[in-house]
């Protein structure tokens, strides 16, 4: 069994760790290697590398400082997705095209004991199936019932929601890639002002043969 | 240890010449600004620190205008109901410079001079000490000084909590408990702190090192250069180069068959002339002489001709020659006279005029003059004529010259038309008659040729032979071609050879990018376990943050016990988000200096002073700067000796 730690979500940061008891897997670098440290219990020799998904500050900020630590650091989108699969301690991970307003991937990672877990994050939606997935890492952006309506029409509006994933996205996306091996969906970069944790739990529930969560600054969550 | 005030004796010290003042349990001093209030709270002060009111070290106490006076400060207190005298005075030491005399401080405790060492021996031995006398007594001191020292003094209030026994109650700082063991706080912090530095600057250049070997990789895939390499080796295998030297051999062998055969068939011929020529026998003879005849007169032919040529060179010179005499003499003739004619000038008045006097000449001498004149006229006339029949003697010869120059080129000319002529019969007739051996010589050639043919054809295998020499030509020709083709191969396998070493090379390259690879991740590997050892220090840093952290949420209520007004703050969070350690006095939840009239900041650092003197159990008087912002009903009721500095409208300072 690994844990999935939540180093940062959100606009401030995204950061999230997954600890296979033998190697750790950095997914994205919203976070400063210190936060990273701290919720991996200072145990960063156990990192076995780093996936961003794309080059906005809050998923990459601090790229430069994991690779300087000397941590094996993959941005896909530097490399227009050529190689589309690399390998990380046990950690099988391949890329595979999002939709945003810069070139972003998404990870599926394939590990021979926690199975298939997929992170998508910064994506208006995701093209693909997936197969036999364990553990879903999905970003959960915005409630369309939410959004403030005198701000519909305005760049803001525009440039917040482009290429982010609404409730309802996440819900087809989640129904299309059910199965029975499915144990848990983690919610992701939760908008502040657009989003209710609750609801985000409450409308995808019924959707799925298993838990779902909202992720929050420090959380630790067995898969 | 209560230590009480009864009085106070001024000599010569700052404003005040000589004056006594007398303490009760709460003394109120009030005056105008300058009547010297702040004066008595400085001889206080100085008595037992060596500062003044202001906490300035070694202040100037001498009075203005007077320096030379020098001041003493005698305090009558009682420590602990028993009375005592304490003196402090300034004492010019014996000076030999120049300028001002040294000062020093002379002691006297009970009348007995003391040494400074000795008498604070024996304040100690009463409870008084001189490092915390200013903390304990005077209202500003322990707020001025920093956090991390108020920090100290405050949790030494705290009842035994040793960071140990601290450290071991979370499971966060468990991990300093080992360490607390051998070291304090701060020295782990120092420690980590360093660890953390040294590994920052250890590792510093690697990550420039990395990016520059990254940028030294080639680009490229063995795999494909592979695949590559296996496509050209088997189309270079294909290729099928038959034997050259096989090849070469058998065509040898044929082309020694056809030299053979054509060997024989030129014996054959040679044979069939040789006869050929033994039945025209009788000419044959004839036909050497007319051979040697003809090259002899061939030779003759080009002799005359090069005679002729010459002549005709001899020819043409001549007429140039003479063509160019008879120019010059043409010019010659053409040539003017270059002299003219000059006479001398005419005789004029002034040449008859004496040239020193003035006058006119004589007679005699006028005749002379004139004599004299046509004399050199006459001259003048001869020379000139003289030069004339010179030049023009001098032309006549030289046209002579020329013309007779002209006409011995002119006989030359005649004379070598005359012998180009003989020459030219000799060379046509020279030529008639080789033209005419010629003739015979080919006459016969001819007939010995066909003589040789008619002795050939009679031959059979002649035919046969030819044939056979033109069939084996022929395969020579196929084997060559075969040849050509097989170095066209060659050339070809030669080709695909180049490209795959050209594939090797690269492949060699690509492989230096394992190497490349392999050194990044060995750097890699120095970072991450450089990495762990910053994180190992983080972490103790980490531990020691949420023990300070632990310390004070545990201790601050415990300090804050100690004080009636004043909260301490012991930590705050920073704007980042992070925690730190602070040590910020509040009243009413307001720090000092923020929005706090001054009555209740006084009533504050009442309260510090207060609480301190009570916890070290050491009462010390405390002279309180500014007291008139206090009403004497908010003066707080404390039980240690308090004297007021008060400013009024009093000329001079009321003691009550």
């Amino acid at each position: 069994m690994g844990m999935l730690t939540v180093v940062g979500t959100g606009s401030k940061g995204n950061c999230y760790t997954i600890d296979d008891g033998k190697g750790i897997l950095v997914l994205d670098a919203g976070m400063p290697l210190l936060s990273i440290k701290r919720s991996i219990n200072y145990e960063v020799s156990r990192i076995v590398g780093c996936c961003v998904t794309h080059s906005h500050k809050d998923h990459s900020e601090y790229a430069n400082q994991i690779k300087n630590g000397g941590i094996r650091v993959w941005k896909p989108y530097e490399e227009h997705g050529e190689a589309r699969h690399r390998k990380f301690g046990d950690f099988d991970v391949y890329c595979f095209d999002c939709v945003h307003d810069v070139p972003c991937y998404g990870f599926l990672i394939k590990h021979p004991a926690m199975g298939n877990i997929l992170y998508a994050t910064d994506t208006e939606f995701i093209k693909y199936r997936f197969s036999n997935l364990r553990f879903i890492i999905i970003e959960c952006n915005y409630i369309e019932s939410m959004l403030d309506e005198d701000l519909d029409g305005t760049p803001k509006r525009d440039h917040v929601l482009t290429g982010h994933m609404e409730l309802e996205t996440v819900k087809r996306f989640l129904i299309a890639n059910d199965n029975d091996k499915l144990r848990g969906v983690l919610t992701v970069h939760l908008s502040n002002d657009n989003c209710d944790p609750d609801d985000v739990v409450c409308k995808l529930s019924p959707f799925v043969s298993c838990p779902v969560w909202v992720a929050n600054k420090g959380r630790q969550q067995p898969i | 240890m209560k230590l009480e005030l009864k009085s106070l004796e001024l000599k010569d010290f700052k404003g005040c010449r000589e004056a006594k003042f007398d303490f009760t349990q709460l003394t109120t001093i009030s005056g105008e600004n300058g009547s010297g209030k702040s004066t008595i709270a400085d001889a206080w002060y100085w008595l037992w620190c060596d500062c003044d009111s202001r906490m300035t070290k070694n202040p100037m106490i001498r009075p203005v205008g007077v320096e030379e006076s020098l001041p003493t400060v005698t305090a009558t207190i009682t420590i602990d109901g028993a009375k005592h005298t304490f003196t402090k005075r300034q004492e010019a030491k014996q000076s030999s410079g120049k300028g001002n005399a040294p000062i020093s401080n002379k002691y006297e405790f009970n009348s007995v001079p003391v040494t400074e060492r000795d008498l604070w021996k024996k304040l100690n031995d009463m409870g008084i000490y001189k490092d915390d006398f200013l903390a304990l007594s005077h209202p500003n001191s322990f707020t001025s000084s920093k956090a991390a020292e108020m920090r100290k003094v405050l949790f030494d209030m705290t009842s035994d909590h040793t960071d140990i026994e601290i450290a071991g109650r979370a499971e966060e700082t468990l991990l300093l408990v080992p360490l607390l063991e051998q070291y304090s706080v701060e020295e782990i912090l120092a420690m980590n702190k360093a660890t953390l530095k040294a590994a920052k600057e250890r590792v510093a250049s690697i990550p420039d090192i990395i990016v520059g070997m990254e940028r030294s990789k080639a680009e490229g895939s063995i795999s494909a250069l592979e695949a590559e390499k296996e496509a050209v080796t088997a189309e270079r295998d294909a290729l099928n180069i038959p034997n050259k030297a096989d090849l070469s051999d058998e065509y040898n062998k044929k082309m020694n068959a056809i030299r053979a055969i054509e060997q024989d068939i030129s014996e054959r011929k040679w044979k069939a002339s040789r006869e050929a020529r033994k039945k025209l026998d009788d000419v044959s003879r004839d036909f050497d002489r007319l051979k040697f005849e003809i090259s002899t007169g061939e030779r003759d032919i080009s002799n005359q001709e090069a005679v002729a040529k010459n002549l005709m060179r001899n020819m043409e010179d001549c007429r140039t020659n003479s063509n160019d005499l008879k120019k010059a003499y043409e010019e010659e003739k053409e040539e003017k006279c270059p002299y003219i004619y000059t006479e001398p000038k005419p005789l004029k008045e002034s040449d008859l005029v004496c040239p020193t006097c003035g006058q006119k000449l004589t007679m005699k001498l006028r005749d002379e003059a004139i004599k004299r004149h046509e004399a050199e006229v006459k001259e003048a006339k001869e020379d000139f004529d003289q030069r004339v029949a010179a030049w023009e003697s001098d032309k006549k010869q030289r046209m002579e010259h020329y013309r007779s120059r002209s006409r011995e080129y002119v006989a030359q000319f005649n004379d070598a038309k005359i012998r180009l002529k003989t020459v030219s019969a000799e060379i046509q007739r020279l030529k008639t008659e080789v033209g005419e051996k010629k003739k015979l010589v080919s006459d016969y050639e001819l007939k010995v040729k066909k003589q040789t043919d008619e002795l050939l054809t009679t031959d059979e295998y002649h035919d046969i032979e030819e044939a056979r020499v033109a069939e084996l030509k022929e395969e020579a020709a196929a084997i060559k071609a075969k040849m050509d083709e097989a170095d066209n191969l060659r050339e070809k396998f030669y080709e695909y050879h180049d490209r795959i070493n050209a594939i090797d090379r690269n492949i060699a390259v690509l492989r230096h990018n394992d190497e490349i690879d392999a050194k990044i991740d060995s750097l890699n590997a120095e970072l991450l376990e450089n990495e762990q050892a910053k994180a190992n220090a983080e972490k103790v840093i980490d531990a020691v943050s949420a023990l300070s952290r632990n310390k004070n949420e545990l201790l601050t209520e415990e300090i804050n016990k100690h004080f009636k007004i004043v909260q301490f703050c012991l930590f705050e969070y920073l704007k980042n988000g992070t925690y730190a350690d602070t040590c910020i006095p509040k009243i009413d939840g307001k720090a000092f200096g923020e929005s706090l009239n001054t009555g209740r900041e006084l009533q504050g650092k009442l309260d510090i002073c207060e609480g301190l003197q009570k916890y070290y159990d050491t009462y010390l008087p405390i002279f309180l700067d500014n007291a008139e912002s206090l009403n004497d009903w908010n003066v707080p009721k404390i039980d240690t000796q308090l004297v007021l500095l008060k400013v009024s409208e009093d000329k001079k300072l009321v003691v009550s």
